[in-house]
């Protein structure tokens, strides 16, 4: 809008043929030209505040579960089940499996799907060690290779017990900490012999490990 | 501090010139001072800039496509927060523009604004108009709701009209069908294509605008003033009483999101815009649709753009201002029409025409009649849209989108449809208001005798459905046996009519224990809780006992088979009377043992006999599905549905079908 502009000289140039002259009431145009300000700048940064505020949802809109789900487990900071113990050797190579949960997709809820990915290896009769799969370096997907993870973007790579490893080259591993481990229910390992895994996404980058909300 | 500001400012100017560029924004000679009736242009501008900022920041959060458009507009307007703001400025400030656009031409044409030299500008003028309309049917489809499917739908069904019509609209629709491809066509030029020719045209409109200056002249009386600031101040206020006006009906009256797209059902509320209702109006004015939708507005756009010729000639502008008024005037008056008519039956009802057998009797029938119709559907689509809310929040949005993935599923809305469509002749569903789905008018020759429809079914394995087959007055009324050859059958004539006539207080109550006891057999979600109570109180013992005990010479259980007593083959099975199994196996063949069995069956089609070849079952698995829960009302209250559920995953892991699905396979799988 035109009433946008404030910084407007307040007077005509000198060689304006214009025969009006708002100058011979000064007071007056001052209360017309802040009523304009002041209007036109809140006509203009309404529609742009009530615009911004939806598009700020992402940080600070709440989310609903429907009914059906709202007392299930499978949300982020709960626990999933990943595998049966049996179903992994030991002493054997980390396994990778999906992690199934239900998903908040904007206007879709959709359960049980993939929403992510973890390593598995079973060190010993009841002792499992988990890493989330993605690589704390740039979030790349890691794959294992026998004795070790390798991230195909940047050339991460971690030893079996997540820990980083420097190449053969000595090149530098561009990771900023070792694979991220996470939590597993010792108590439905021992008894019910099977993997539930607190499945987390990490931020990357980072030296520290802060879990994404 | 002030000597910085002045720095900087001299900086910025030396290299922009903003000074020179503002100047000549802000001091643009107004002849005869500021007016407020020239802030129809500013206000026009204002509001296209509320729709880029309102309508990009949708732009996040829309998506267009078949299952998503429908699904992003529902979340935008009830998941994010300040979304049902946001959408409704846009909704609202769109229908702002329509109407101001008519406004401005008016204004421009009677001030003589649109003569020589401005014709350019004028032209420009339409050409704005016509984006503008276009951006207002393009916009009324994304939503992707029943109401602007149809009226799109009308729209471009139309556009094939004329010669070469058929390519245009395959162009426009994205293929021969509506789908992703319409919603990404329309979207594109809804928030691409027209936006973008829009500003442009706007821009030129203004620079025009500018160069011609305004068509006032200055007068001793009226002295010049320049734009700013009294001009742009009453330009202000306009601009403020709009956002005021969009901001407040987005408030108090939210922008409408009707229930979801469904290609298959008939929406008899399909209106356009209310801005295009002239439009509609006009179409019905003529024989021809080519002629009410192609010629006349094609006629009457081409009137308007030869305004400035005509102009030329001898008293061509008041021959200008009065058919410019007419058409104004005209297209008022269709608009009211069509409002009128929408609503003969809130207006006019009490008023018919007094000669019964008039012709003006015969069309004040026939508008109520479609204007009750149209009401009807106004009011199913918001039933709908209320049970929609209610099933996503229950069971969220599946990837399928709403239509697909709720509303085909859901018995509540499906179950009358199938019932209208494959019950609904012979049998009714009316409530004790007597409101619902009618049953079969009486034929016009009807003697009274001849049975000719089936029982209502509402209110199906209650105990007061089983009290209507055990009180004499009500088993041969007309909502039971009372239209049926059972009228005259073992059950009415030779039982209820004649043994159950004279009861004695404790007879009655025993006739209610056996409709408490029968209701459990059917296991109704809904009333768990009373059956719960009757089985603790001992009812439904009491009944079950009374259902065995001879009145006079017969029981229950001499023609029901009830559990372990009676057999099958002479009266319908008790045993699970009302069950989903029971209900399903019913519609599926009234003639088995189970039910009634060969000649005891009146009329009743088998709607599902053949089960090893399903293609020639008059209702599919689904359709009996949706017709059962619905008659039994399991889905009516879905927050019972978690007790199922809770239930449900109780049983070893894996079970995923329902208790009711599973009983229709099993029962499937044995035939």
């Amino acid at each position: 809008m035109d009433s946008n502009q404030s910084s407007v000289p307040d007077e005509p140039a000198a060689d304006d043929v214009a025969t009006g002259d708002p100058d011979t009431e000064p007071r007056r145009n001052f209360v017309f030209e802040m009523g304009s300000l002041i209007i036109g700048g809140l006509v203009g940064l309404v529609p742009l505040l009530v615009g911004l505020v939806s598009f700020l949802d992402p940080l600070f809109g709440s989310k609903k579960k429907p009914r059906l789900y709202a007392d299930a487990g499978g949300g982020d900071d709960d626990l999933i089940r990943i595998s049966s113990l049996g179903a992994l050797e030991v002493d054997g190579e980390p396994q990778r499996f999906p992690v199934i949960a239900d998903k908040q997709d904007a206007w879709n809820y959709i359960p049980d799907q993939p929403i992510g990915a973890v390593f598995v290896q079973r060190l010993a009769n009841d002792e499992v060690r988990v890493f989330n799969a993605t690589c704390p370096h740039a979030g790349c997907s890691v794959s294992c290779v026998g004795t070790a993870f390798h991230c195909p973007c940047h050339n991460s790579a971690f030893a079996l017990d997540g820990s980083k490893l420097v190449s053969d080259s000595g090149r530098t591993n561009p990771s900023p900490r070792p694979l991220d481990s996470l939590e597993v229910d010792s108590q439905r390992l021992k008894e019910d012999q099977e993997v539930w895994v607190k499945f987390q996404n990490f931020y990357t980058g980072k030296h520290e490990k802060k879990p994404k909300s | 501090m002030k000597a910085i500001f002045a720095k900087l400012s001299d900086w910025l100017d030396d290299r922009t010139g903003y000074r020179a560029l503002a100047h000549e924004g802000m001091y643009e000679n107004i002849p005869g001072g500021s007016r407020w009736i020239y802030i129809t242009g500013s206000m026009l501008v204002f509001a296209f800039v509320t729709q880029a900022i309102t309508g990009i920041f949708l732009w996040m959060a829309y998506s267009p496509g078949s299952q998503n458009a429908w699904e992003s507009v529902y979340h935008i307007t009830y998941g994010m927060q300040g979304g049902f703001l946001l959408r409704g400025v846009h909704h609202y400030m769109a229908q702002f523009m329509v109407v101001l656009l008519p406004l401005h031409l008016v204004q421009v044409v009677v001030c003589r604004a649109y003569v020589a030299p401005r014709e350019i500008n004028y032209w420009l003028g339409l050409v704005l108009m016509l984006l503008v309309l276009g951006l207002g049917l393009t916009g009324y489809l994304l939503p992707w709701d029943q109401k602007g499917y149809w009226a799109t739908k009308v729209a471009t069904e139309l556009m094939a009209l004329p010669p070469g019509g058929e390519q245009l609209q395959k162009l426009a629709v994205g293929g021969s069908q509506y789908g992703h491809a319409t919603l990404t066509r329309f979207f594109a030029m809804h928030a691409g294509v027209l936006p973008a020719l829009l500003a442009i045209v706007l821009g030129l409109h203004l620079a025009m605008f500018r160069k011609h200056g305004i068509t006032a002249k200055s007068s001793p009386k009226r002295p010049d003033e320049y734009f700013w600031p009294k001009q742009v101040f009453k330009d202000a206020v306009g601009c403020l009483f709009l956002l005021i006006a969009a901001l407040g009906l987005a408030i108090w009256r939210e922008a409408e999101l009707g229930p979801p797209a469904e290609p298959t059902e008939s929406y008899g509320a399909a209106r356009p815009e209310w801005y295009f209702l002239f439009l509609f109006q006009l179409l019905k004015k003529f024989k021809s649709e080519f002629v009410g939708a192609i010629v006349v507005p094609s006629l009457v756009m081409a009137f308007l753009f030869a305004l400035p010729l005509i102009a030329k000639i001898r008293f061509g502008h008041v021959v200008n201002v009065v058919v410019m008024l007419v058409l104004v005037i005209g297209a008022g008056y269709l608009t009211y029409e069509a409002i009128e008519h929408d609503n003969y039956d809130h207006w006019y009802a009490e008023q018919p025409p007094a000669d019964e057998n008039s012709p003006e009797y015969a069309l004040w029938k026939e508008r109520v009649d479609a204007a009750e119709k149209f009401h009807a559907a106004q009011a199913q689509a918001h039933h709908e849209s209320e049970r929609i809310h209610e099933l996503i929040d229950f069971y969220g949005i599946p990837r399928t989108g709403a239509s697909v993935g709720l509303v085909q599923n859901d018995p509540e809305i499906q179950g009358p449809r199938i019932f209208q469509r494959s019950c609904a002749s012979c049998h009714s569903y009316l409530d004790e208001n007597g409101e619902g789905i009618a049953g079969p008018a009486a034929p016009a020759d009807w003697d009274g005798e001849t049975p000719y429809a089936a029982p209502n079914l509402y209110g199906f394995a209650t105990p007061d459905w089983f009290m209507r087959f055990l009180e004499p007055e009500r088993i041969v009324s007309d909502e039971v046996f009372g239209l049926t050859k059972h009228k005259t059958g073992m059950m009415a004539a030779d039982f209820v009519e004649s043994e159950l006539v004279d009861l004695d207080a404790a007879g009655k109550q025993a006739l209610q224990q056996i409709s408490e006891a029968l209701s459990a057999e059917a296991d109704l979600i809904w009333r768990q809780e009373s059956v719960a109570k009757a089985r603790q109180d001992g009812t439904l013992d009491k009944g079950v006992e009374a259902l065995e005990i001879a009145v006079d010479s017969q029981a229950c259980t001499d023609c029901h088979k009830f559990h372990d007593l009676g057999d099958l083959g002479s009266a319908p099975d008790l045993t699970d009377y009302g069950s989903y199994d029971w209900l399903y196996q019913f519609i599926s063949n009234p003639m088995a043992e189970r039910f009634y069995y060969e000649d005891s069956n009146d009329r009743m089609p088998a709607y599902a006999e053949h089960k090893d070849n399903p293609a020639l079952n008059l209702l599919t698995h689904h359709e009996l599905d949706m017709l059962v829960r619905w008659l039994r009302g399991d889905d009516r209250n879905l927050e019972l549905k978690l007790e199922q559920k809770a239930a449900a995953d109780e049983e070893p892991a894996g079970e995923e079908t329902s208790g009711e699905e599973a009983a229709a396979e099993e029962a499937a799988a044995e035939a």
